[in-house]
This record gives C-alpha cells, sequence and structure tokens, in this order.
C-alpha cells in the first residue's frame, strides 16, 4: 500500500502572529516556521503504517515556496520515502486557496497512484478545513475527516476510521483508495532526532513548477481585511469575598 | 572535541529551535554551553594523561556517562516540546467532554 502525505509549511504555532500595519495580511518576514501540528499527525500516521508493515513506500507532498524544502526534510527525517516539493511563490495562507492546492494534489495523486491520502483536517494558518475535502471530490475518492483513528483491514482493501464530530464519535468503514485527514487525537507525533535527519538528507525530492502543472490556480476568494482581536478588558481588583460575592451577583453569573 | 560530543551539541541545538522559552536559541545556547564547561574536564588531554594509573577506557566511561546524561536530558526537552505543542492545540483547537475523561482514564497513574 502506497501513501501519500500532504503537509504544508505555516507559522510556527507557538509565533504571536502580528498583522500587517496595511491590515491585507499577517506578517510573514523573518516569522519561525514549520510543519503544521495536523500535517504531523498525518505524517505519524503514515510512518506507524509502515512500521506496521501495511504500507511500503511513504511519499510526503508540499506546496509552497523553495524553503518548503525543510518541512518536506522534516517529513522525511519522521520517516518518509521521498517528497514531492511543488513550488509556488503565491502566499498559502491568502492566494493560494484549498481548491487550488487539492488540483496540485490531485496532479500528484495521478503521478503517484497511492492507495490512501492523508493530510492534516487543516491549517493553522488558514483554518479552512477544505484541501482534503476537496480532493477526495475531485477524485472521486471516499473521505474521512477528523480521523481519531485509523484501522487497515487485512485486505488492505479497506479502512475503518473514527472521526470525531461535535456531536460524538462516527465509525465509518470504507474502500481503498481513500482520503483520510487527522485529527490532533489520532496520535503523539514523533520528533525528528540526528541520526534521521542525517538520513533524510540523502532522500529525493522531486521539484515541479505548480504554475507548469496546468492546473487554474486563480483564487476564488478575495481577502479584504485582516485586523487584530479586540484587546482583552482588563479585569477589576476586589478587597474582600463579599465583594467578590456582589460583583458576581452584579453581573448575573451567580 | 569528541565526536560524540560534537553530535549531543548538534542535538541540543536540534530541540534548541523549538525550546518553548521567551529567549529561545540564545537560553538553550547559554545553558548546553554551560553544562559542557562543567564537564570539560573529561576530555581535556592534560587532565586525562596526568592520571597516569587510570586506563584509557575509564576516561572514555566518564565520557559516555556525561554524553548519556545529555542525550537524556536531550529525550526531555523533546517530551517537554511535544507536551506543549499538544497543550496548545489542544486549548485552540477544543477538546469535548468524553475526550477529556478519556485523558484523564489514560493519564491516571493512581489507577494503575
Amino acid at each position: 500500500m502506497r501513501v501519500l502525505v500532504a503537509v504544508k509549511r505555516v507559522v510556527d504555532y507557538a509565533v504571536k502572529v502580528r498583522v500587517r500595519p496595511d491590515k491585507t495580511a499577517v506578517e510573514l518576514q523573518n516569522v519561525k516556521m514549520s510543519m503544521n501540528p495536523f500535517c504531523e499527525n498525518a505524517m505519524e500516521e503514515a510512518v506507524r503504517l509502515k512500521e506496521a508493515k501495511l504500507a511500503t513506500e511513504i511519499v510526503a507532498v508540499s506546496v509552497g515556496p523553495k524553503q518548503a524544502q525543510e518541512t518536506l526534510r522534516t517529513a522525511l527525517a519522521m520517516g518518509a520515502d521521498r517528497g514531492v516539493h511543488i513550488v509556488t511563490d503565491m502566499r498559502a495562507d491568502q492566494e493560494l486557496q484549498p481548491l487550488a492546492v487539492a488540483k496540485l494534489l490531485r496532479t500528484v495523486v495521478d503521478e503517484v497512484k497511492p492507495d490512501l491520502v492523508l493530510m492534516g483536517k487543516q491549517a493553522i494558518d488558514g483554518d479552512n478545513c477544505q484541501t482534503g475535502p476537496m480532493l477526495a471530490g475531485l477524485l472521486g475518492w471516499p473521505q474521512a475527516t477528523f480521523a481519531a483513528k485509523l484501522e487497515v483491514a487485512d485486505s488492505k482493501k479497506e479502512v475503518t476510521v473514527e472521526r470525531e464530530t461535535d456531536t460524538g464519535t462516527q465509525k465509518l468503514q470504507m474502500g481503498l483508495p481513500a482520503v483520510v485527514t487527522a485529527d490532533l487525537r489520532l496520535n503523539a507525533p514523533r520528533y525528528a532526532t540526528l541520526p534521521n535527519i542525517m538520513k533524510a538528507k540523502k532522500k529525493p525530492i522531486a521539484t515541479r513548477d505548480a504554475a507548469a502543472a496546468g492546473v487554474d490556480l486563480a483564487p476564488r476568494n478575495k481577502v479584504t481585511n485582516v485586523t487584530d482581536p479586540p484587546p482583552r478588558a482588563a479585569g477589576a481588583v476586589v478587597e474582600s469575598v463579599d465583594d467578590l460575592v456582589a460583583k458576581l451577583k452584579a453581573d448575573g453569573l451567580v | 572535541m569528541r565526536p560524540q560530543v560534537r553530535d549531543l551539541y548538534k542535538r541540543f541545538l536540534i530541540v534548541g529551535v523549538d525550546y518553548p522559552h521567551p529567549e529561545g536559541m540564545a537560553f538553550v545556547r547559554r545553558k548546553v554551553k554551560e553544562a559542557f564547561r562543567e564537564n570539560a574536564h573529561l576530555t581535556h588531554e592534560a587532565t586525562s594523561q596526568t592520571l597516569t594509573h587510570v586506563h584509557n577506557s575509564e576516561s572514555q566511561a566518564d565520557v559516555n556517562r556525561a554524553v548519556g546524561r545529555g542525550r537524556r536530558v536531550c529525550k526531555d526537552i523533546v517530551g517537554f516540546i511535544q507536551l506543549k505543542k499538544y497543550r496548545a492545540m489542544r486549548e485552540r483547537y477544543g477538546i469535548k467532554e468524553e475526550d477529556k475523561a478519556r485523558e484523564a482514564e489514560a493519564y491516571d497513574f493512581h489507577a494503575k
């Protein structure tokens, strides 16, 4: 079984993002970037499938600028066998939108011919949650989003996925090939250590140009405004417990 | 500098990039260099040669032990990084009541 894992290079989760003065976008200059945490979950699941001898090859793919190679190297260090880098200078959080990414990933799927496509449920910069479902729609493949558990049947022709929804956990069974998007509680992603990083340097990464893919990359949505959230109101200091109770009652909380 | 010591320093630099501290890499570098300096006597040529009755293998064992300690600290740092990331994602992307119960079960050391 061949697994394709799509990873995205995003602003690191711990960075306090700032909005650009012209309020059109988030400041990305000199900001720490790393792999999307949900994509790490997807990558980890692929590696676990390989360790359980259910997957034979893992291919990592990423769409992004030249620096996205670092994210691919991290994916290779976690356990992917080879990487595909689709180079584009479009901003991954605004101009390059999920539909375009899904179309680009479809070209990769047609080339790599995987049995299972794994990716994160959403990216922490765009929070669209659309790329996985759109890719499944374009391919006509079954999909399972927000996967919290993934089991491959012995026949390797079916998977059972437990999905986390607002109302509870849903169990789905589907035939391969399929698209599965990973949720936080799918697994605990491993950290790439020095020996693995050294090994990853030798693994091949194929580069493709996004513009040469013959795909319509034009954005469908336009970002009109990006603003900071309203600042938190300052708290009030109370002198005694009675004051606190009185204040809570006045606010209707008690 | 022995190759395993250089390897250990590189490991610290790799985890230092993701270490969640306001000072970031500067903090990690400072602490790691202090720790390496404290243990520098183990690989110092003069010290290991004056003790002529000590075999080479014994000083190598000391170095191995110190490097082993360093690698364990590295592992702890990795665990810390992963925990912080998990907690931040959990806070931001929500956790349902039944998952809280499941997590509490998984980490309930007293029950086991």
